[in-house]
């Protein structure tokens, strides 16, 4: 079926050969000479840092950036296809475009990622998933990418990291573009937005659409072409409130049907599903040492099914929050803060509870002691349906020299399950379970940074181990013999250890840059020893993009090893490697061109069990810029 | 299936090569080995271990302006400033710095190979790049013996490039030492790194034997390439032989290029290599600076321009804000970096200066 053809389908050892490319380089960065900066510096100190993530701040975690420049630049098609290109990043997707994707970050577990958007966080609280799927690219301002725990700031779900989308922006003066293309298996997309903004604020609206025949997503059921929609609209707003104030209102909203194969037999099975995020938030410097910011906000996530088992889950989440922070000094951020939020679902499923709230207050302190630095945070969650959390991390940098830093880590992380974990209703030998324990994390984490600007590297060690992880279990009526008679309900049954290791490297010289990551994971079920199901655990990305004056040219590769499908790890997909690329040229004044070809060597693969992945295919569209 | 799983290793081993022998030959192209520069000023110790195979009798040479006091032969990293003893203005609500320390470099010390035959000698000159003046702060020794069983002093860790250099040998009034006990073993304990070239010589230099070349690594500043010399210019030329004084005074324009006002002493110098003093002496400035933490944070950039009033000797006494980036976070973060740099010891300058260094604050990404 999945023909193992010797083009990359085993990634580790091309991985683990890389490696030792690092090694000249590392000599090299020894000396307090940076060949990038001596040029075209003549008369100043030139003093750089790298922004602020908003999430958290990468000095002392490892976060990855993704601005709308490097969206623009990527081959990827789809926020799944962008977000298999970052380190510590593992996608796990269903089928072609709309499809169901999963993300394992860290080889932790597909529910075990924050994610939010505009800093409201979004998902299913019936079903614990994200629909990264959804979400149009041509919407994405920029994305944060942290690796590691992070729910002494966030609370429930940050054990292997957290991912922060950002809707497009105000930019200043009157500026808007127009894009329209096609491309393989029927697909149309159009997209455009207006941005104006000025010293008393700004607003931007984005309209996208996509609409594609796709491909036949499972292997079994229908044999026909498992299509999507998606119809996008995004408005980001802020008004300056004098001189030491400001709002920001975000609205994002997507409207999408999926295509795909449940139903056995010939039945043309499909989803509407509708993702809406809503937040307004005041920002005010109080004084030159306090700033004080307020938020409310709302999403709702719903989704029905059209197939032999019809359904509706709606999720309505409602939250509000206030941060204060208090610069103790030029280097030193307190940070406290509370949160509440309220999970609300509804729909078709007749649920034991509908409904539970959550407050949370944590405090986090970041200093600076000359080379040393240390951010330390704690939090304290207490939910009406799983009870109190308390949770912490502590995360210290040594800067070496001017390039080179050690990091150190340790934090601790929960997430609370799912009202279907809680609450399903009870059916012929299965059920919710009310009783349930959150699970939670302990991880611990060594890393090495190089930054300059022209080159970086990182590696990094990492373990994470995870208790009381729920899965379905034999209740009651076990042992009588009869397993009609077995009672079946979430339970919190095993335990995982994850080691891991991470590379990182990236290059800018001149009009190219190029980055490769690798990573290997050792995803464990602590009890039996066997991996993890549905971790790869080998990945190589790579990134290449050469600029000339009207032309960017890109290209990148994913390669993943095999990933088990069973617990018992007697079945798996094979490992695979594809490549992408991208071109685009500004053929006119305002105008350009962009062509890229999404699996260019046509490899047959997969990353869900009984799924088929693209084929290769081409997308070629003119976009309009003034 | 075996032969499917050789077929993968070897197209595995065949990417790997061509990606190794691809990212090596890139390297190679990205990195180029180069000359590097010796920083002016650099403090280290020679021991020489042989008799100095020296005559300078008859030798006149103007003194070299060498620092004689051994805080400002100390590198920049060890240096902190007494508030108390400079008068330059304390931003209000800065804590004061802390008392100076001590002012010992604690590095290993290269060693020095002496070159004495006829070949390796003109081996070092034709590829000398820089000239070492030896301060002698030691009596020249007039035991020989004393110093021969010494093992040689070790290299200085973490550094690179050998670079051939001339030792030429300086009284502690800083005049090249021409005495006849330079014949005898000199042990030196501080070696002034200058940024001398051939030409700068001339035929002085070439009457002096090479006595001495480093065969290990030194610390370096700077990595571009020093104007090219014309090979063979340390060999007797009839222009230089009458003008050695003009050539030594050459050091005094060493840390010209700061982007100021300062009088031009010596018309002399390349503009060239003035600037690449500035732009030395401004990465090194650079390490002083730091992104305040609360800047970052909240997404501050600026250029701030100070005003740094430097002695004859290059001691900062005074720095004082001359444009504000609009951020008083960036304002103090600036002055209070600028304010731990004690001396910039490259500079040996004919007068008091004053000049202005624009510090650019940028986020990036």
């Amino acid at each position: 079926m999945f023909s193992s053809k010797p083009f990359l389908s085993a990634s580790l050892p091309l991985a683990v050969l890389l490696f030792p490319l690092s090694a000249p380089v590392v000599a090299e960065s020894e000396t307090p000479v940076s060949k990038a900066t001596t040029a075209n510096q003549a008369d100043q100190v030139v003093v750089t840092a790298t922004r602020m993530a908003q999430t958290t701040d990468q000095t002392l975690v490892p976060v990855s950036v993704i601005t709308r420049e490097q969206i623009e630049q990527s081959p990827a098609t789809s926020l799944p296809e962008l977000l298999r290109q970052v380190p510590g990043v593992d996608m796990s997707i269903s089928g072609g475009n709309g499809k169901s994707s999963s993300l394992y970050m860290r080889g932790t577990g597909s529910g075990h990622t924050l994610v939010l958007i505009d800093g409201v966080k979004i998902g299913s609280s019936t079903l614990g998933s994200t629909p990264f799927q959804d979400l149009p690219l041509d919407q994405i301002e920029r994305i944060e990418v942290v690796r590691g725990p992070r729910s002494s700031l966030y609370g429930s779900e940050a054990i292997g990291g957290v991912i922060q989308i950002f809707t497009r922006k105000p930019k200043q003066g009157l500026s808007g573009y127009a894009k329209a293309g096609t491309g393989t298996h029927n697909t149309k997309e159009a997209s455009g937005g207006i941005s104006a903004g000025s010293d008393l604020g700004g607003v931007a609206i984005n309209l996208s659409h996509l609409k594609t025949d796709g491909i036949d997503a499972k292997d079994g059921g229908s044999d026909d072409d498992d299509g999507y929609e998606n119809n996008s609209a995004s408005i980001n707003m802020n008004v300056n409130l004098g001189d030491s104030s400001s709002a920001v209102f975000t609205a994002l909203h997507s409207d999408s049907r999926n295509e795909y194969d449940r139903s056995a037999g010939d039945f043309n099975d499909y989803a509407d599903n509708m993702q809406q995020t809503l937040g307004l938030r005041l920002n005010s410097d109080l004084s030159e040492d306090w700033t004080l910011s307020a938020g409310v906000n709302q999403h709702r996530d719903e989704s029905e099914a059209f197939d032999n088992y019809p359904g509706q889950f709606m999720t309505k989440r409602q939250g509000a929050d206030v941060k204060s922070d208090h610069y103790l000094a030029e280097t030193q951020i307190l940070t406290i803060g509370l949160d509440y939020q309220r999970d609300m679902v509804g729909g078709s499923s007749a649920y034991l509870s509908d409904e539970r709230e959550n407050v949370g207050g944590f405090g986090q302190w970041q200093a600076e002691y000359g080379d040393f630095s240390v951010l330390a945070g704690l939090r304290h969650d207490d939910s009406d349906a799983v009870g109190s959390h308390n949770t912490g991390n502590i995360n210290l940098g040594y800067q070496l020299d001017s390039r080179r830093r050690v990091l150190a880590s340790y934090g601790t992380a929960f997430k609370a399950p799912t009202f279907n974990d809680l609450y399903w209703p009870a059916g012929p030998g299965s059920a919710g379970n009310p009783d349930l324990e959150s699970e939670s994390s302990e991880s611990f984490e060594l890393g090495y940074e190089v930054n300059t600007k022209s080159y970086h590297y990182a590696a990094r060690a990492f373990v994470t181990k995870i208790d009381d992880l729920i899965d379905w279990a034999c209740t009651s009526n076990c042992d009588d013999g009869d397993w009609m008679t077995d009672f079946w309900q979430p339970s919190n049954v095993n335990r995982a250890k994850i080691k891991g290791l991470e590379l990182e490297s990236g290059y800018v010289r001149g009009p190219w840059s190029a980055t490769a990551n690798a990573s290997l994971l050792d995803p464990r079920d602590q009890d039996s020893d066997k991996y993890l199901v549905n971790r790869a655990r080998r990945t190589l990305q790579l990134d290449l993009t050469r600029s000339f004056e009207t032309v960017v040219l890109s290209a990148n590769l994913l390669a993943q090893g095999e990933r088990f499908t069973n617990e018992s790890n007697t079945t798996s997909l094979p490992g695979y490697g594809v490549v992408n690329l991208k071109a685009s040229y500004d053929f006119a004044p305002n105008w350009a061109v962009e062509a890229k070809v999404n699996n260019l060597f046509d490899k047959e693969y997969a990353t869900q069990e009984t799924s088929f992945s693209l084929d290769r295919v081409y997308l070629v569209s003119v976009r309009y810029n003034r | 299936m075996i032969n499917g799983a050789n077929m993968r290793i070897a197209t595995l081993l065949g990417i790997s090569s061509a990606v190794h022998a691809g990212a090596f030959a890139a390297y190679g192209y990205l990195y180029p080995p180069e000359l590097v520069q010796l920083s002016a000023g650099t403090a280290l110790t020679v021991q020489l271990h042989q008799p100095l195979p020296i005559d300078l009798t008859g030798l006149s040479v103007e003194p070299v302006a060498i620092e004689s006091e051994p805080t400002e032969l100390v590198s920049m990293d060890n240096v902190s400033i007494d508030p108390e003893s400079i008068s330059g203005r304390q931003p209000e609500g800065l804590p004061a710095r802390p008392k100076q320390a001590a002012l010992v470099p604690e590095e290993e010390l290269p060693a020095v190979r002496v070159v004495t035959t006829r070949s390796e000698q003109a081996e070092v000159r034709k590829n000398l790049t820089t000239i070492v003046v030896v301060k002698a702060d030691a009596p020249l020794a007039s035991e020989p013996e004393a110093f021969q069983s010494r093992p040689p002093t070790n290299s200085l860790p973490g550094l690179r490039a050998v670079v051939p250099v001339v030792v030429l040998p300086v009284t502690a009034e800083g005049s090249l030492n021409s005495s006849p006990a330079a014949t005898a073993l000199l042990e030196v304990q501080q070696l002034t790194v200058s940024t001398f070239q051939p030409s700068q010589l001339g035929a002085a230099l070439d009457a002096v034997p090479v006595l001495a070349s480093l065969t290990t690594e030194l610390p370096v500043i700077g990595s571009e390439r020093l104007p090219s010399v014309p090979a063979g210019s340390s060999n007797p030329d009839p222009l230089a032989q009458s003008s050695p004084d003009q050539s030594l005074s050459y050091q005094n324009s060493s840390g010209h290029g700061l982007s100021g006002d300062h009088p031009s002493q010596n018309p002399t110098a390349s503009a060239s290599l003035e600037q690449q003093a500035g732009q030395q002496l401004l990465r090194a400035l650079n390490r002083y600076f730091r992104y305040p933490l609360k800047a970052r944070r909240k997404g501050w950039q600026g250029e701030v321009v100070l005003r740094v009033q430097l002695s004859e000797r290059g001691v900062v006494r005074e720095v004082l804000l001359s444009q504000s980036s609009g951020y008083k976070a960036l304002d103090r973060a600036a002055l209070k970096s600028m304010n731990q740099v004690q001396a910039i010891q490259q500079l040996a300058l004919n007068g008091e200066l004053s000049v202005e260094v624009p510090v650019s604050y940028r986020l990036l990404n």
